[in-house]
């Protein structure tokens, strides 16, 4: 059983013209969430300031603002999460901040302040989604009304990049069940919130059209009123380089199975991103949540003497890289 | 680990408690079990906050003879839920708190203990969510459970959670006791390991010593007490003077005793809802929510 569309609670509340609006931009790094946050800043948008600088790996700008992102880092170095993990069981982890008053008020003390403005917000940090439910507690106390925009990109695309512009320092199967954990719970943690899920090639083949619409069907007065200069300023934002490429997975090495719940998954969002009242589409998701916690869990077990031993005597890699032996090779 | 199969000492096989999870594997998700007598007023205030909140909502009627089981239905109906409402019925007397429940041995249909583990016994979801039939959780209160239906899909915990008596004067009025919030564990995986046994006064949850019960932040639910009604009729000789062994039924027993003789009970904050707004509903949707924010985390 999962929970079914509630009437009582409506998935696209009327908008209230008074209302300050905030759009959460979720996702998966790498699948240009970098983008359709800055898009949307051109737009009319506010970016808390100051904004995380650019860099090589995203020479336009991250559109996200340094106070989120520190808030977040902190929240998940205390519960023990990666931004990318791959555990179903950290959703809960994270979730526990919900219930702690210093963070909850930390939130929301900041987030009234950059209400105060009077301008709608665009909110975006690829950490966000492990703490959205306290956002939007937050939103909702302040009068707020929240929308989660979740961009999509193929997970051979998003492994491929991250291996390309962070390294190896998540193994690339890791990398590959980050990404269906992240997904996953992306889409059921956001059922109850108005939302879109845009993929990322929609946005690179006719960004304009993808975001009026996205705008229509979130009810942003900031996307349908923007001014001709304030398009004008998105267009030149838009780094003409970007392109769209081939998913491949052949060269990842991601194991089969792993790959074909990646497949199934990837196929599964774009048909709610088709269609968001797709129920087909949605059972399939539930399905396969269950079925990626249950190859969790059977690799978690295989690999439980890794765990143990990176418990017991420090992290396997570094023992390796250091040359020192373990006990059971110690001389006696 | 817990039998999946209890028998009762009065040999009524067709009410032995038969857990789901050993019949079937549990589907993600939370159920809230309600324990009903004689409730039907309190339905359509209290019920709809809870079936928008869990995935299904068991009600187990205890021979109500005010039509508590039909006003259910019709609540749910209402809002559309009503395929998310199982009602059961449990026609044996069950023994009232106290002395009673003492006597009565933990196995027997009229116990609390067994009672519960036969109302239990019905959920088919990951988790069971103690409820009664007169809570009503507010806003925030119906989030955070929406949302850790899937936040404890596959992760185990116990968690707790905090209410505060609202005693109802009439649509419009009540009176809201911040001194005396209860909390208990009453969000718990529904596994063999989890189950009711008898405490002294009242049943107990059997959570394992190692298991650390999380508690829910506070303001999320309310408990309602009608002051024009009998709210201690489930006792048996207990001595509500007795603030070190009942300290929140004493604290009811004296709010109850000072709005009977015309005073002003002490230590309780007055709520007036606005106009057209029952006062339920205002303290659940704006009074609470604001009250909550507005103070430190109440100890416990």
């Amino acid at each position: 059983m999962t929970m079914d569309d509630n009437p009582v609670i409506p998935s696209n509340p009327p908008p209230d013209p008074a209302t300050q609006r905030i759009v959460f931009v979720a996702g998966s790094g790498r699948s240009g969430t970098s983008l359709m946050a800055g898009i949307l800043q051109q737009l009319g948008y506010h970016v808390p300031q100051p904004e995380v600088p650019a860099d090589a790996s995203n020479p336009k700008g991250f559109a996200e603002a340094q106070w989120v992102v520190d808030f977040h880092h902190r929240l998940l170095r205390a519960a023990r999460v990666h931004p990318s993990d791959a555990r179903p069981s950290a959703w809960f982890e994270t979730g526990k901040a919900l219930n702690r008053l210093p963070p909850r008020s930390e939130l929301g003390d900041w987030l009234a302040g950059q209400l105060a403005a009077g301008d709608d917000l665009v909110i975006k940090d690829p950490r966000l989604i492990w703490f959205l439910p306290m956002w939007q507690q937050c939103a909702d106390r302040l009068g707020a009304t929240s929308s989660v925009v979740t961009m999509l990109r193929h997970p051979a695309e998003v492994v491929a990049s991250k291996d390309r512009t962070y390294g190896r320092l998540l193994n690339t199967t890791n990398r590959a069940a980050g990404w269906l954990n992240l997904m996953l719970y992306t889409e059921r943690s956001t059922r109850d919130t108005p939302r879109a899920f845009v993929p990322y090639a929609d946005l690179l083949d006719d960004w304009t059209s993808t975001v009026v619409g996205l705008g229509d069907s979130l009810e942003q007065p900031v996307i349908q009123q923007a001014t001709a200069a304030r398009i004008r300023d998105a267009q030149r934002f838009i780094d003409p380089d970007l392109r769209r490429s081939r998913p491949d997975w052949e060269p990842l090495g991601v194991p089969e199975r792993l790959q074909s719940l990646a497949d199934e998954t990837w196929s599964a969002m774009l048909a709610i991103a088709r269609n968001p009242l797709d129920r087909a589409a949605r059972d399939t998701l539930d399905a396969l949540r269950g079925r990626y916690v249950d190859l969790y869990d059977e690799a978690e077990a295989v690999a439980f003497s890794t765990v143990k031993a990176a418990a017991e005597f420090g992290d396997p890699a570094k023992l390796q890289a250091t040359g020192h032996r373990s006990p059971d090779e110690a001389a006696p | 680990m817990g039998d999946a199969v209890i028998n009762n000492v009065e040999g009524r096989r067709d009410f032995d408690v038969e857990w789901q999870w050993s019949k079937h594997p549990v589907v993600p998700g939370i159920t809230a079990v309600l324990r009903v007598k004689n409730e039907a007023r309190t339905m359509p205030y209290c019920l709809p906050s809870i079936l928008q909140a869990v995935d299904e909502v068991v009600l187990v009627d205890n021979d109500s003879t005010d039509g508590t089981a039909e006003s259910a239905i019709e609540t749910a109906s209402g809002l559309g839920r009503a395929d998310h409402l199982i009602v059961k019925h449990y026609p044996f007397e069950i023994a009232r708190c106290g002395p009673e429940h003492l006597a009565t041995p933990e196995r027997s249909l009229h116990s609390l203990a067994y009672f519960y583990n036969w109302s239990f016994s019905h959920v088919r979801t990951r988790y069971s969510l103690k409820w009664d039939g007169d809570m009503v959780l507010t806003v925030g209160g119906v989030h955070t459970l929406r949302q850790l239906s899937w936040q404890l899909e596959y992760a185990d915990a116990a968690l707790s959670v905090l209410t505060h008596p609202l005693y109802v004067i009439d649509d419009r009025t009540a009176l809201f006791d911040p001194r005396s919030p209860y909390v208990e564990p009453r969000l718990l995986p529904n596994n063999s390991v989890y189950a009711y046994a008898k405490g002294v006064d009242w049943e107990v949850p059997t959570i394992p010593a190692s298991v650390h019960v999380m508690r829910l932040q506070d303001g999320l639910a309310c408990e309602i007490k009608w002051l024009d009604a009998d709210e201690f009729s489930n006792w048996s000789g207990a001595d509500f003077a007795d603030e070190r062994r009942y300290p929140r039924k004493s604290r009811e027993w004296a709010v109850f005793e000072a709005h009977r003789t015309g005073q002003q009970p002490d230590g309780l904050i007055r709520v007036d809802a606005p106009e057209s707004t029952h006062v339920i509903e205002y303290v659940r949707r704006e009074w609470l929510p604001l009250w909550t924010r507005s103070r430190l985390p109440v100890a416990g």
